[in-house]
């Protein structure tokens, strides 16, 4: 058609508005509000299973000005909503909103005082994600929607969209803390920042490069989990559990529902008791992978990460065999557990099981003896064995200093007194040392799930409790009386004897354990929830004294905290 | 005389001593074992008995181990003996309770999740709490009537029938029409209308609330709410005169929390249950009451703001207390006659309180305003003959049929007060075919008989509206057992309040023409109102209606102001049984409630004090 016919071939003619969103679309650059739980599918997507390299969007960057994408991840608080605000008035026009996760579309499952009900109360979204939290697939089939809305896009966006909202009255940010010279800056590290795992904020008052003093500001996660549990039948809350330690579901749901059995006084049947520990075990291997992934990446060393988050992928796909769902399992039962583990699950767990070493020999090759690595965290962060007592430290950080206290050999639960597994300890309780601890668990793990697979026994999966133990789907389609034992447990829920318990079982992070009380209705009249990696972000003010701030990131990422937990 | 029945009845009421698991306990001889263990706080599950109908002995849950007796034995229908031990909870007990429950749950289709009474059955409760928690049966189940209208209200689910006959015993005793029969016999018996002729009791709804599982279900109800849903309130049923104590069920989401679109959710009534009081209604109430609920529901009427015209043709329109206050001041300006202040039969003892204190406070401030409420000249009279206190004390006290072996009124039968008063006329049916009491008609004229004997008589008397009809009132009031036929909720009430109750004092209006504008304060219910009264507010010059509903008689208003409706608010009312009973009402607000409610910081109290 006239003119292109007189260009040749090698020159092509558009529209300008086509060219510019062609580009727009095409290199996206997200900028990470990673909150809670759907941040770890976030990072998910940007593995290399899901490859979000694919659509020119890998480089999630926290840097807002460069941005053009937030891509909003997990449970808004109305302590978190003025630093997302804030971040994304900070981001340039034109700027895209993508809200991930039930919680941001409406509150989701968590309809409490300190939860923000849509991501929408407070800035403008365009693609909202369902699920809780959504796959990896979803996020990518939101990106596409965003990069078509791109394309579509000819210039009749408002110019400026930072005048919309917020909907809600949202709190201001304050800085709470008073300052011990007066040469010194204060430094907001967090709540949103790459390496505080999270929404944790330090405060920091540094000298120059040299911290004066930190404080830890936490409750950007409060979601209220011990107020839900009260008013929730105690079947209703294990998938609540599923998003405390959400890098670790599957203990977390084994966590408490041994405390509710211990109430109960209910017998596991063997076979469930060795699925559970698979499943834990499973779990403490995928929490590991990650710590250390992130941990690596924190310092610079990208690498791990890609290798770490491959092996992830693969404990997901074993567990979504095992459970149904890859990332929130909900998978025990007050007596048992959903599902029975399937021949296929345990052939191909044992298959992952004799590949994974091979990984970690990777991945230690890449830093054990590394010589950045080594001195980037050797003697940094350490925590004597005094300091870890005094403040309640638990699990690998605990083990790091030289006391070897494990819940699993020293107060056993389940039949872990079965197996046969070493606790690694480690001698300086630096950085280093908690990496070295963290790796020598994954292979133990990998010991114990190989001893359970042996020795798996047959037989029932669920206690039996009939007053307790949810009929099976074909019993409650076949059999009246399993009907309506269903219908009155589901609907009213099983009374549970007064009395109180806490109950603790090591968790990957450590000591996670639930107080229970009950007054013998159907509902617990108090629900505490014991988070190990509280304690360990107590010590942080305390390692970083007088140290560099690159040593804070070191120092955080070895702690391996997680704020569902810690901010309940 | 006193002395020698005094004796008789001690002599009468022998107490008997009996353990039950290893608890004494002391019961009034002919007590049952049920009886007695509920005195002690045991509840032995049952699905046929129940206090207000004969015992059977049908469903054979109700089982108790007594040492001596060979077999189980039914405790509904076992008489309290001396000595007797009982166990409740043995293991014979135990496995009789399991059994009964396997049997019945044999044939008993898989419909929990689609049934109505899913959550609030018996058989559920029982099930889980006594049954057997897997099943043994193989057998392929019998299949029957699936919902099945027997009325226009009632439907019949035969599946779900364990034939514990409470419906039959209530249709054959309770309301005498036996309308519900176990028809075949043997493991074919189910429950049917007989010859398949609908219901036509008035009491239908009660077969519902008897229902120990889900095979008798209310259209009106039917897959609208599962009961954990519900809220419970205690209330009074504000259909007619007798007040029977009720139960409103609401269902409320997020209650409190606005809509996306800034509306508040409003109560909204899904059903409501009879609560037991055996001096007004027993167990029951009427279906005219039990469904008559849902104008309480149609918000599009609902009064939540003023509104006023301004011209006898304009329409209403919504208008600020502001704007609604300046067109009463000059209403009250330029008015010729002084204002007249009425209340409805239906208004709540609350609202009068509020006009009386309105009126007084008019009046202190010079304001033409007539003293007294619904005043005119046979109303005066009615009032001064009805709230005599030297009237018999059956009269001027709290009501009660018993003792009264005969009943004089102008109907043929007792059935024809079902439409007026219906749970007394329930009430004197069962009696009357029981042959405890008789029942007469006679005409006004002859109403009173001297070979009555007046200590066991009781005359249903209607409501005066002649002077005749007043003079003969008088004459038997004075010593004999009479009663008013009231038909509204707060008639007998406002005579309380020593106010002309509005409907019989329209003999009064019923010529006149009003003289000055008119101050109405009316509880829009289920009663329409009459012609007469209609014609009488059209002719004054000014009117002003409160009222929670929007009705033909708030259309004629001038100005309308809101109030709160009666299961909204917590309110009083006095029966013709002369009970002054509360009705607590929704405790969940409305949303507009904080401005309409009638205390004396709302706005209409202090918008219409300034005046």
């Amino acid at each position: 058609m006239g003119l292109e016919s007189k260009l040749g071939e090698s020159i092509i003619t558009t529209r300008l508005d086509d060219l510019i969103n062609w580009g727009r679309a095409n290199s996206l650059w997200p900028m990470p509000m990673g909150i809670s739980c759907c941040a770890i599918e976030m990072m998910a997507t940007v593995g290399p299973k899901y490859d979000m390299s694919r659509f020119g969007s890998e480089v999630l960057r926290f840097s807002p000005r460069q941005a053009d994408l937030m891509l909003v991840a997990g449970t808004l608080t109305y302590k978190m909503a003025p630093v997302v605000r804030r971040v994304y008035d900070q981001m340039m026009e034109p700027k895209w909103v993508m809200a991930m996760g039930t919680c941001l579309c409406t509150g989701g499952m968590f309809d409490s005082y300190p939860v923000v009900q849509g991501l929408d109360k407070i800035i403008p979204v365009d693609v909202y994600i369902p699920g809780c939290p959504p796959r990896p697939e979803a996020v990518l089939q939101a990106l596409m929607t965003i990069q078509n809305k791109v394309r579509r896009d000819r210039g009749t966006r408002p110019a400026s969209r930072t005048e919309e909202g917020p909907y809600v009255s949202i709190p201001k940010v304050t800085t709470p803390i008073k300052k011990q010279e007066n040469k010194t800056i204060v430094l907001n590290m967090g709540p949103q920042h790459p390496s505080t795992h999270g929404v944790l904020r330090l405060i920091l008052e540094v000298d120059g490069e040299t911290v004066v003093q930190c404080v830890p500001e936490i409750g950007y996660l409060h979601r209220g989990f011990e107020k839900i549990a009260e008013n929730k039948r105690y079947h209703q809350f294990i998938p609540y559990t599923d998003r405390l330690d959400y890098l670790a579901p599957l203990s977390n749901n084994v966590s408490y529902t041994m405390a509710v059995e211990k109430l109960l006084d209910i017998e596991l049947p063997r076979r469930a008791q060795y699925i559970r520990i698979i499943a834990c075990e499973l779990a403490r291997i995928s929490s590991h992978l990650l710590s250390l992934g992130t941990y690596a990446l924190d310092i610079g060393a990208g690498t791990v990460f890609f290798h770490t988050f491959d092996e992830r992928e693969k404990i997901y796909d074993l567990i979504e065999k095992l459970t149904g769902h890859r990332f929130t399992t909900s998978y025990t039962r007050v007596g048992g557990i959903a599902r029975d583990a399937s021949p296929e699950f345990i052939s191909e767990t044992r298959a992952f099981l004799k590949q994974l070493p091979q990984t970690l020999d990777e991945m230690e090759a890449l830093l054990t003896n590394n010589r950045i690595w080594m001195d980037r965290t050797r003697n940094v962060g350490v925590i004597t064995p005094e300091l870890a007592l005094q403040y309640g430290v638990t699990g690998p950080n605990l083990r790091a200093t030289g006391i070897k206290w494990d819940l699993r050999k020293d107060m056993p639960y389940m039949c872990y007194n079965e197996f046969d597994f070493d606790v690694p300890v480690g001698t300086n309780g630096d950085a280093y040392d908690r990496y070295i601890i963290r790796t020598q668990e994954m292979k133990e793990s990998i010991r114990i799930i190989d001893q359970a697979l042996d020795g798996l026994p047959s037989g029932p999966i669920n206690a039996d409790v009939p007053e307790v133990v949810i009929p099976t789907k074909n019993q409650v389609y076949t059999q009246m009386e399993a009907l309506i034992w269903h219908f009155k447990i589901i609907s009213e829920g099983f009374k549970v004897p007064p009395g109180q318990i806490f109950s603790a079982i090591e968790n990957p992070k450590g000591e996670f354990g639930f107080f229970i009380k009950s007054d013998g209705g159907p509902k617990p009249v108090r629900t505490r929830i014991h988070s190990p990696t509280l304690r360990s972000v107590q010590v942080i003010p305390e390692l970083v004294r007088g140290k560099l701030i690159a040593d804070v990131v070191t120092t955080v990422a070895s702690l391996d905290p997680v704020l569902g937990e810690i901010d309940r | 005389m006193a002395d020698k029945e005094q004796t008789k009845v001690s002599q009468e009421i022998k107490l008997v001593k009996l353990n039950i698991d290893g608890q004494e306990v002391e019961v009034p001889a002919g007590t049952t074992v049920l009886k007695a263990a509920e005195k002690l706080d045991k509840s032995i599950p049952h699905f046929c008995y129940h206090d207000g109908l004969p015992i059977v002995g049908q469903c054979r849950m109700c089982y108790v181990e007594i040492e001596g007796m060979p077999k189980l034995a039914t405790s509904c229908s076992t008489t309290a003996g001396e000595g007797m031990k009982v166990h409740t909870d043995s293991p014979l007990v135990q496995k009789g309770q399991n059994a009964t429950l396997e049997f019945v749950l044999l044939d008993h289709p898989l419909d929990c999740p689609i049934c109505d009474r899913g959550g609030e059955c018996k058989l559920q409760d029982y099930t889980y709490e006594h049954g057997p928690s897997r099943s043994r049966m193989i057998d392929k189940k019998e299949e029957l009537l699936k919902h099945q209208h027997v009325s226009k209200e009632v439907v019949l689910d035969q599946e779900r029938c364990i034939l514990c006959t409470r419906c039959v015993r209530f249709s054959s005793h309770v309301d005498g029409r036996t309308e519900l029969v176990v028809s075949d016999r043997g493991s074919h018996s189910v429950i049917n209308v007989f010859d398949n002729r609908p219901m036509e009791s008035k009491f239908s709804g009660n077969v519902v609330d008897l229902c120990p599982v889900g095979a008798l279900t209310a259209q009106d109800f039917r897959f609208k709410a599962r009961p954990w849903e519900l809220r419970k309130h205690e209330g009074i049923c504000s259909g007619c005169a007798v007040g029977c104590n009720i139960e409103i069920h609401t269902k409320h989401r997020h209650t409190g929390i606005p809509r996306p679109d800034g509306s508040l959710p409003k109560p909204h009534v899904d059903r409501l249950m009879p609560r037991e009081n055996t001096k007004v209604n027993d167990w029951w109430m009427c279906d005219k009451g039990r469904w008559g609920y849902h104008f309480h529901n149609e918000d599009s009427k609902r009064i939540t703001q003023p509104m006023i015209r301004t011209s006898r043709d304009a329409n209403q329109k919504v208008t600020s207390f502001k704007e609604m206050q300046i067109l009463l001041d000059s209403a009250i300006n330029s008015a010729k006659g002084p204002w007249e202040v009425l209340a409805t039969d239906s208004a709540s003892h609350e609202q009068i309180e509020w006009l009386q204190k309105l009126q007084k406070s008019w009046s202190e401030r010079g304001r033409k305003v007539q003293s007294g409420i619904n005043v005119s000249d046979f109303g005066t009279k009615l009032l001064k003959s009805v709230s005599n206190k030297k009237q018999s004390p059956w009269f001027s006290g709290e009501v009660s049929f018993e003792g009264v072996t005969k009943v004089v009124s102008l109907f043929d039968s007792y059935r024809d007060l079902e439409d007026i008063v219906p749970l007394v006329a329930l009430k004197l049916g069962q009696k009357i075919r029981n042959g405890q009491m008789t029942w007469e008609k006679r005409s006004l004229e002859s109403f009173s008989n001297p070979k009555d004997d007046i200590s066991n008589t009781a005359y249903l008397f209607p409501i005066p509206t002649t002077d005749s009809e007043l003079a003969a009132f008088d004459k038997m009031a004075a010593n004999s057992k009479t009663l008013i036929l009231w038909t509204q909720l707060n008639s007998r009430g406002l005579v309380e309040s020593g106010i002309a109750p509005l409907e019989s004092s329209l003999n009064g209006f019923k010529s006149s023409k009003a003289k000055g504008p008119l101050f109405i304060g009316a509880q829009k219910l289920k009663q329409d109102y009459s012609k007469e009264f209609l014609d009488y507010v059209k002719s004054a010059p000014f009117v002003v209606v409160m009222d929670a509903i929007e009705s033909e008689l708030s259309a004629l208003a001038d100005i309308v102001l809101p109030v709160e409706a009666f299961y909204d608010s917590r309110a009083h009312a006095t029966n013709l049984l002369n009970m002054k009973q509360l009705s607590k009402g929704v405790s969940i607000q409305h949303p507009s409630i904080e401005s309409i409610r009638t205390g004396s910081e709302s706005p209409v109290s202090a918008s219409l004090s300034l005046i």
